[in-house]
């Protein structure tokens, strides 16, 4: 099949009159490497034997007879994970396609009743550029030190946040509509330096920072409440009346947010993947503009959005260091490099640039830096996935 | 989508998710039949490829700026858009990522990556040649900003120039597109994109030389470059001859003009009008005093334009003369489809894309004859920009513009 449609294809190129020299035949594709079968069952993770294999692609084909799921690892002699099936059910056979290189492997399974199991020895002999260096595995509870230190950062911050949601309320109350815009501005960033990328705060969320784009009515939406709901009244010429009930009801949420706060449980593995997801929010709605309600504050926004995820980066840095040191010093780096393209963006009342009014090689750099952080960044899930007894 | 993903990774229902992504990784293993095009296009060579390469069925001509910090960033920019050049013009399975990292490849061309006929030309603008990188004093000598001709409709809006030209070019649409997701993930932080625009070919109708969206065979005089004599002459820059610094040996200028074609007015015009505004049968392509589309205009023999107007378009693009024949252009350009204008139009056009060893005594050339010509009224050129298509890698460690910087 595959050599007809290659001659056919260079007989196209012919008839059309290509520099016929410029085109070689398909090579076949790369080989995906042997296929080794990983047999695992109550007692067994793969062979005791053990195996011995050529540096190179392979893909194991773990079949499992184990009750329930099975987690399934294969681990270098340095005792890092370099592929993984994280839940092989019953029955179930699954390909685990990895590269491997010169040295020592085994396989390790964690069963449903947290029995671990380990294979024979597997021998690699040669070199293969590009194997995974793998992860070095991280219990459960690793975790729980930087959640404990997040819940307590945000739990010391949200008093701010209520006093300065108090303020704008205050200056509604007394039809101060300049000191509200200003005012509006630092409360919306306290809020926003949380970090509360993907309604972390619950339904809180929602009501203290919700955009308009999912109502039906759009701005026009009643019941739209909190920052941006008060942003498009404060900066599309309503009168301090008419704000006031938003104001109130901003301030009632906030009150709501910390008498529930203690009770909110936080998934230790929410954590790293906010290291990511606070700045693909702040990418998607603060650097677009899109989350701009009339005060054109989104590179404020964006830079709130860079101190929250410092926070948690600094949270993560203990783990990262062992586990991904070099992940860890470039998001530092790239992370200072954004916040310094954003702060030039910053006037010296407080005030900052809208993003319409960037200029086009400004913009490109904080974009282009945004981006670069965030594909270092989203290494950090991995890193920091739970891998216990691995 | 966060719901989805937590559960993914953690939740009870890690299972379900998890084998059914696997069962379909399986499934398209075993059964994927050969790529949708099994031909690979050679990367390496004195030349870039993508230039005198046949055209492609589809294309995305997308504009960066360098943000890299330093000369030496610049380099590291041009060295990894080489390597994933060569990667994806070769195709392969890419190395395979754990299953809780993030991908080493997008994806959307299956797990084995076709190449499916792809070329990636790289080229220069002028404003690279700014004070940034130190390399004003490299420009390429008739490398300069697109200027604004009397014709065009340029706004502040209008996508054009760009620190660098990224055109890809393949036998399909999704692996166009995969080409660049990669390229832009792995260079993130070097190159920003500033515009792009998407082509796709015609086919034949019925045969010969594919017909633009003025319903007109486009492109039927195009030099032969397969001629080495004429792709020496017309083609590739000359390094040290002309002003030229040496390493502009074997690459070539660039033109993309995104030509906005108002079809609705032009459907509401006689053929006969059309074929005069062109100087060609509408049908057949060929020359209004011939009868095949490779029949030669006699020029000679119609001095007065009774027969092929004076003004028409072909004539005065190739007025087929030993003083024009040095500023034949070859062409490369590809139909575009933008969706719609503001009262309801179809915003469609031409990539018009050329290339030539020089873009003063080539492209401009023709560009001043056509001035003012009739055609004028039913085409907006609406950006793009002028470049300078880098020469090409032949060695393996080599790396585009490896002359440059």
């Amino acid at each position: 099949m595959r050599s007809l449609v290659t001659v056919a294809c260079a007989v196209v190129a012919a008839g059309i009159g290509a520099g016929a020299a410029l085109f070689t035949t398909s090579a076949a594709p790369a080989a995906a490497g042997p296929t080794v079968p990983v047999a695992i069952s109550a007692s067994s993770c793969g062979t005791s034997a053990g195996w011995q294999l050529t540096a190179g692609a392979v893909t194991f084909e773990v079949s499992s007879a184990a009750p329930g799921y099975t987690s399934v690892y294969l681990v270098s002699a340095a005792g890092d994970v370099t592929a993984e099936l994280p839940s092989i059910g019953q029955g179930r056979t699954e390909p685990l396609p990895t590269t491997v290189t010169g040295g020592h492997y085994a396989f390790r399974c964690v069963l449903t009743d947290a029995t671990v199991l380990a294979s024979g020895p597997l021998q690699v002999t040669g070199m293969a550029p590009g194997a995974p260096s793998g992860y070095r595995p991280m219990p459960d509870l690793a975790l729980a030190g930087a959640v404990r230190g997040y819940t307590a950062w945000v739990a010391a911050r949200l008093p701010g946040l209520l006093s300065a949601s108090r303020r704008l309320d205050a200056d509604i109350a007394r039809g101060d509509l300049p000191a509200a815009r200003s005012d509006w501005l630092a409360a919306h960033l306290d809020y926003e330096r949380l970090g509360a990328a993907y309604n972390a705060f619950g339904d809180f969320d929602g009501e203290i920072d919700g955009m308009a784009g999912g109502l039906p009515e759009g701005t026009a939406t009643p019941g739209w409440t909190g920052f941006f709901a008060i942003e498009h009244a404060l900066w599309g010429g309503q009168r301090a009346a008419a704000v006031r009930p938003l104001t109130r009801q901003l301030v009632a949420a906030v009150g709501g947010l910390i008498a529930d706060f203690p009770s909110e449980e936080i998934d230790p593995g929410d954590l790293p993947l906010r290291a990511h997801e606070i700045m693909e929010n702040a990418l998607e709605f603060q650097l677009t503009g899109a989350a701009d309600y009339g005060s054109g504050s989104t590179l404020g926004t964006a830079y709130a959005n860079t101190q929250g995820t410092a926070e948690i980066l600094g949270l993560l840095a203990p783990l990262l260091q062992t586990d991904g040191p070099g992940v860890l010093a470039a998001a530092r780096q790239r992370l200072a490099a954004l916040q310094a393209d954003l702060l030039a963006q910053r006037a010296g009342d407080g005030s900052w640039t809208s993003v319409a009014a960037l200029s086009a090689t400004a913009r490109e750099r904080i974009d282009g830096a945004a981006g670069s952080l965030l594909e270092t960044l989203a290494q950090i899930p991995g890193i920091l996935t739970p891998r216990d007894g691995a | 989508m966060p719901a989805g993903r937590r559960d993914f990774l953690r939740g009870a229902a890690v299972t379900a998710v998890g084998a059914a992504a696997f069962a379909s990784v399986r499934l398209a293993t075993q059964d994927s039949p050969a790529s949708p095009s099994g031909r690979v296009i050679e990367f390496a060579g004195a030349n870039q490829a993508g230039i005198s390469t046949a055209q492609q069925q589809a294309a995305s001509f997308v504009s960066f700026d360098v943000i890299a910090g330093s000369p030496a960033e610049l380099r590291g920019l041009l060295k990894t858009l080489t390597g994933r050049i060569r990667f994806l013009t070769a195709g392969g399975r890419p190395a395979a990522a754990d299953v809780q990292a993030i991908p080493a490849d997008s994806g959307t061309l299956g797990p084995v990556v076709p190449a499916d006929g792809l070329t990636v030309t790289v080229g220069v603008g002028a404003s690279l040649f700014d004070g940034r990188y130190g390399l004003a004093a490299r420009k390429p000598a008739y490398l300069a900003p697109m200027p604004v001709f009397p014709d065009d409709h340029i706004t502040a809006a209008s996508p054009l120039h760009g620190d660098l030209s990224v055109q890809i070019c393949a036998d399909s649409r999704d692996t166009v597109m995969h080409a660049l997701r990669d390229i832009a993930k792995h260079t993130r932080g070097g190159m920003q994109a500033r515009w792009k625009i998407d082509g796709f070919m015609a086919q034949p109708r019925p045969s010969g030389t594919p017909r633009n969206q003025l319903g007109f065979k486009d492109g039927i005089a195009n030099p032969d470059v397969a001629s080495p004599a004429v792709a020496d002459a017309l083609l590739w820059a000359r390094g040290g001859q002309g002003g030229e610094p040496a390493w502009v040996e074997g690459g070539s200028y660039q033109v993309i003009r995104i030509i906005r074609m108002l079809v609705e007015f032009w459907d509401r015009v006689s053929v006969q009008e059309q074929q005069q505004m062109f100087g060609r049968y509408r049908d057949s392509g060929a020359p209004l005093d011939g009868t095949l589309e490779s029949d030669i205009p006699d020029y000679k023999a119609d001095p007065n334009g009774l027969i092929i107007p004076l003004d028409a378009h072909i004539r005065l693009a190739n007025p087929r003369t030993s003083s024009t024949a040095s500023s034949r252009i070859l062409r490369r350009g590809y139909n575009y489809d933008r969706g719609l204008d503001p009262v309801g139009d179809l915003d469609v056009g031409l990539v018009f894309c050329c290339y030539q060893q020089n873009v003063v005594r080539q492209f401009e050339a023709v560009q001043g004859r056509l001035a003012g010509e009739p055609l004028v009224d039913y085409i907006q050129p609406t950006g793009g920009g002028y470049f300078f298509a880098l020469p090409g890698v032949r060695q393996p460690g080599d790396y585009l513009g490896s002359g440059l910087c």
